[in-house]
């Protein structure tokens, strides 16, 4: 492989800069979270807890029955992430792949939900919902995230595929793979990081969207972690350590799905042979 | 580049396999999002709060939109939201996500987690913090810049018609250039490392390597997030409703916020949707117009 | 193998949502019990949450043929969630109602009409003005539970210890505001303010700025000869925005950040210490309280000071029944138990709201402290807001109006305002 240069020292600089416009934010997160409620409100600010205490996170676990949120989310979230990547990798594969008639209206169509302001779509939503049936059910939420994520993921899907070269698939159907056979043993596994980063975009969304979860379910015991959260916000005081420990309790899943994916989409490719 | 896939393969087998292989993402659209958006359209043509009130008034709602001001006003102030987020958070995303693939880079895992961290909170969480920390009395910005000696007197980020914008686009590219940045890492996975050794042997610089090696080999993904982001930010509403609602005055009141006020606090939902159709419509030629200037450039 | 088990996944997945959701269908009748469903704001805040569970459990206990059902949401989605819910069909037979959306929500047609009902002693026990407040074109839209009047709070300390007597008219509200803005460090520069002024364009400023507007004299809107009218443009109005523009620009004795600062930024300072007067619900000192306890026993409140007049928006927050519901006795039955004198007196000492029935008024010892003289006063004079479904686009233009002239005040107030009176007169003739 090339041989190892001295990392340029600015690029080091600039990478620390932005780590540091991207903490100060999240360090007020965190250290909110963990300050006793009156603390919170004092000014000047105090840029470390006086009295270090796990108060907030507490609350959001018993008082505002977070458990129960997360549960709807992870049944919620990883189904319609699931399904959501099966259905786009299909699509982009499929769409990359293959003339067919009508390829360039489907991309188009497929775009096109996506360009409505979804303000005015949430009672549409609602009222579709009911038609089937699904108002309060994890299926419905779940079929609605699918139908959010799967335009931009086919697209996003559909552009990894175009940077893998069509020579590949050429050189494997001579050596007797059929369609499916190209799908699986050759696309599939180089498109792998792409697969990967389009999951991580449709779990992330579908984690933190708030306006829909919040208008498509109407008992608590269906509200999702987005919502709990949404619910914290109120016209006449924000409990800021509740607040900041209910998001960090959120989004603790995600950094994990991050950190233990990341591998699979950074490394899963190095420089090889299948490369040109 | 343009060779035909799988010439092996007659054409209608392509149709047919084609078809096979978009038709579920076809059907949930269908199934899910077409009633939303005949519905969102039928109903700009009617006076109704959706309950007990539909009076057909054709073009009425239309015909007021083209000649109001306001809303001309508040479609300039979304094309310069749009404008400045995208553009801050493509520079901020190439960059990154080209530094940290660099095989010399120190603890790229590290600083990889750690740009990443505004994607994972949700936008009303984001919009109400950021809110806090530009706050003129108790904000931690104006906090340190006293501190240090920066300011004498409280800035004023949020009240003054002049900085709102910039003040609501930076946490905008703040919150939205890690979400670029992984789609480009993952792009920059799938260039060749022989490619930029060749670049080097025929005495390619820095720049010269990214201009022609890097940027024509994630160009794909690239202009497809950019689509997408151009799209978003055109509709964007939860982190500037949870920053300013709009204000002050109407300094950053975009096309979303007005689309929300009139449906939400108005209950005038065929005023709205007309908004929206508008809205619409300006995204579908936006996108079209990209497309094309694409087909050109190739 | 790897395909298998992704299919494997798949399926388990959409089984468990399958039958994870089935059996949430909700239905009317559970072994022979009534299901009561109701949408209301007060689960999703502390400390009312906690006390209207323990209200809806003993109501529970005490009817054991009615099951209540509850989903909560959060004051400023509450229109958006009903307007949703009632679009589908899928309207609760009891839904939280307010004096901000009870024109909108009356005007759709879903506030049956609770006259009824009701005995003439229970309708005659609703304090006066709130009864007022809840009733549209001769029905009673809404059945109240509680009330959080605006009036002025003050710093009971601060002003005993610079000498200043609570102020009864807007000029002595100035004058203070001058005293209690002050350095107490000596650094040279301001620590506490006189005044929280609210200059953020939503109901919170626009409702406050209104308070003052109608002390000058000046309605922003009004019914009269079967039109709406406007008295924006008047010299009064101009007074009005000129006195408003002038606390922050002229006498600064408002905290920096003035068009930022919401009520929730407000509510903030005031536990912060940082201001000394602000104009705030009943409900609202808890809330101080709360974050900064060490203020409990500082706070006093008087009745809105006025110009020419005085002027407290009725502020109701109250019940309205589902015309389509199947359990609407038992609904009213609910609603009389939430409001009963026993349940108020308990609510108002825990959470500062204040009962809307004449039979708990009397007997609450609690509203004659001085706490609570200014917020008793503001009640017992509540005027109902316009109920003109198009109200808060009107408001929202005043709240335009008054932005634009804090954030430059070398505009010239009479034509700020005359182009505000045009754009009020044009929503007027929109809605004709």
């Amino acid at each position: 492989m090339g041989q190892r240069r001295k990392f340029p020292v600015a690029g080091l600089i600039l990478v620390i800069l932005g780590c540091l416009m991207v903490l100060v934010p999240v360090y007020w997160m965190v250290i909110t979270s963990f300050k006793a409620a009156p603390e919170t409100f004092r000014n000047p600010p105090t840029l470390w807890p006086e009295s270090f205490t796990l108060d907030a996170y507490r609350k959001v676990i018993d008082d505002y029955s977070f458990g129960d949120f997360f549960l709807n989310s992870v049944i919620v979230v990883v189904g319609s992430t699931l399904l959501t990547i099966l259905v786009a990798t299909m699509a982009g594969f499929g769409a990359s792949r293959f003339r067919f008639r009508g390829k360039g209206a489907f991309l188009g169509f497929v775009l096109v939900t996506q360009m409505f302001p979804s303000v005015i779509m949430l009672i549409p939503y609602f009222r579709i919902l009911k038609l089937y049936g699904l108002i309060n059910t994890h299926l419905g939420l779940i079929i609605v995230y699918i139908s959010f994520q799967v335009p931009l993921c086919t697209w996003l899907m559909y552009s990894y595929f175009e940077t893998i070269p069509k020579d590949l698939d050429a050189a494997a159907a001579i050596d007797g793979l059929n369609n499916w056979g190209i799908f699986r043993k050759i696309a599939l596994p180089l498109s792998l990081p792409g697969i990967a980063s389009t999951s991580i975009y449709a779990f992330i969304n579908s984690w933190n969207e708030f306006q829909f979860a919040m208008t498509l379910t109407t008992t608590e015991d269906m509200k999702t972690v987005s919502v709990g959260i949404g619910q914290m916000i109120d016209d006449t005081m924000i409990n800021w350590n509740d607040m900041m420990a209910a998001s960090i309790l959120a989004s603790i899943p995600l950094i994990l799905v991050f950190i233990f994916c990341q591998n699979l989409f950074f490394e899963g490719l190095t420089a090889g042979g299948v490369k040109q | 580049m343009k060779q035909p896939a799988l010439r092996h393969v007659g054409d209608l087998h392509q149709n047919k396999l084609g078809y096979l292989f978009t038709a579920p993402a076809f059907l949930v659209l269908v199934l899910m999002v077409v009633y939303p958006l005949i519905y969102g359209i039928v109903i700009s043509f009617f006076d109704t709060n959706l309950v007990n009130r539909f009076d057909f008034v054709g073009l009425k709602y239309y015909k007021r939109l083209i000649v109001d001001e306001t809303f001309y006003a508040s479609l300039g102030r979304t094309a310069i939201f749009t404008i400045f987020t995208v553009a801050g958070r493509t520079v901020l995303a190439v960059l990154f996500a080209n530094l940290l693939v660099m095989d010399s880079m120190p603890c790229k895992t590290v600083f990889r987690s750690i740009l990443v961290l505004p994607w994972f909170f949700p936008d009303v969480v984001v919009g109400i913090l950021w809110r806090w920390l530009y706050n003129a009395n108790y904000g931690l910005f104006n906090f340190i810049l006293r501190t240090i000696g920066l300011a004498d007197a409280p800035i004023e980020w949020l009240s003054n018609s002049k900085t709102a914008m910039w003040a609501v686009i930076m946490v905008s590219i703040w919150k939205g250039f890690p979400f670029m940045m992984v789609m480009l890492l993952a792009a920059l996975q799938t260039i060749s490392k022989d490619l930029y050794e060749a670049a080097e042997l025929d005495g390619c610089g820095v720049f010269q390597r990214f201009l022609h090696v890097t940027l024509p080999g994630i160009m794909p993904v690239l202009s497809t997030t950019l689509m997408l982001e151009i799209m978003w930010c055109f509709k964007h509403f939860t982190l500037i409703w949870n920053l300013t609602k709009g204000g002050p005055v109407d300094a950053t009141q975009v096309v979303s916020i007005d689309i929300y006020n009139t449906a939400f606090q108005y209950t005038r939902y065929g005023e709205s949707s007309t908004r929206a159709v508008f809205v619409f419509v300006i995204i579908i030629i936006l996108t079209v117009m990209q497309k094309k200037m694409k087909r050109k450039e190739a | 193998m790897k395909k298998r088990l992704v299919v494997l996944l798949l399926s388990v997945f959409l089984i468990a949502s399958v039958f994870a959701g089935g059996s949430k269908e909700a239905s009317a009748e559970e072994g022979g019990q009534t299901v009561l469903t109701v949408l209301t704001t007060a689960v999703t805040q502390e400390p009312e949450g906690s006390l209207a569970e323990e209200y809806i459990a003993e109501f529970e206990r005490l009817n054991p043929d009615i099951k209540i059902e509850i989903t909560g949401v959060p004051m400023n989605s509450a229109l958006q969630r009903i307007t949703t819910l009632a679009a589908s069909g899928s309207l609760p037979d009891l839904f939280v109602n307010t004096e901000n959306i009870v024109g909108q929500l009356a005007d759709m047609g879903i506030c049956e009409d609770l006259t009824p009902y009701l005995s003439e002693d229970e309708i005659n026990n609703i304090v006066d003005s709130v009864r007022t407040g809840c009733t549209i074109d001769g029905q009673l839209v809404m059945y109240p539970w509680y009330s959080g009047p605006n009036a002025l709070i003050y710093r009971t300390d601060w002003l005993e210890e610079l000498g200043i007597e609570p102020p009864q008219t807007l000029d002595e509200v100035v004058a203070a505001a001058q005293k209690l803005t002050r350095d107490t460090n000596g650094d040279g520069m301001t620590d506490t303010y006189g005044f929280g002024l609210i200059g953020t364009n939503d109901d919170s400023g626009q409702t406050r700025f209104v308070m003052i507007l109608r002390s000058f004299g000046a309605r922003e809107l009004y019914f009269e000869d079967g039109e709406w009218k406007t008295e924006i443009g008047t010299p009064e109005s101009v007074a009005a925005f000129e006195y408003f523009r002038d606390l922050s620009t002229k006498y600064k004795v408002v905290p920096p950040g003035a068009l930022e600062n919401s009520f929730n930024e407000n509510v903030n300072l005031m536990a912060m210490e940082q201001i000394g007067m602000l104009i705030a619900g009943s409900n609202s000192v808890g809330k101080i309280f709360n974050a900064n306890p060490e203020l409990e026993g500082r706070i006093g409140s008087v009745e809105m000071p006025s110009a020419v007049t005085t002027y407290t928006p009725s502020s109701i927050l109250g019940w309205s029944l589902n015309p389509e519901s199947e359990h609407k006795d038992a609904a009213i039955r609910f609603v009389k138990f939430m409001s009963n004198k026993e349940n108020s007196l308990r609510w108002v000492e825990v959470t500062g709201r204040m009962p809307c029935m004449k039979d708990a008024i009397t007997e609450s010892d609690y509203l004659s402290t001085d706490l609570f003289r200014g917020f008793v006063a503001g009640f017992e004079n509540m005027v109902q807001a316009p109920n003109a479904p198009f109200y808060a686009e009107v408001k929202t233009e005043l709240g335009k109006c008054y932005q634009s002239l804090i954030m430059d005040p070398s505009l010239d107030a009479a034509a700020e305002v005359a182009k505000c009176a045009e754009a009020v007169q044009r929503i007027i003739d929109n809605n004709a």
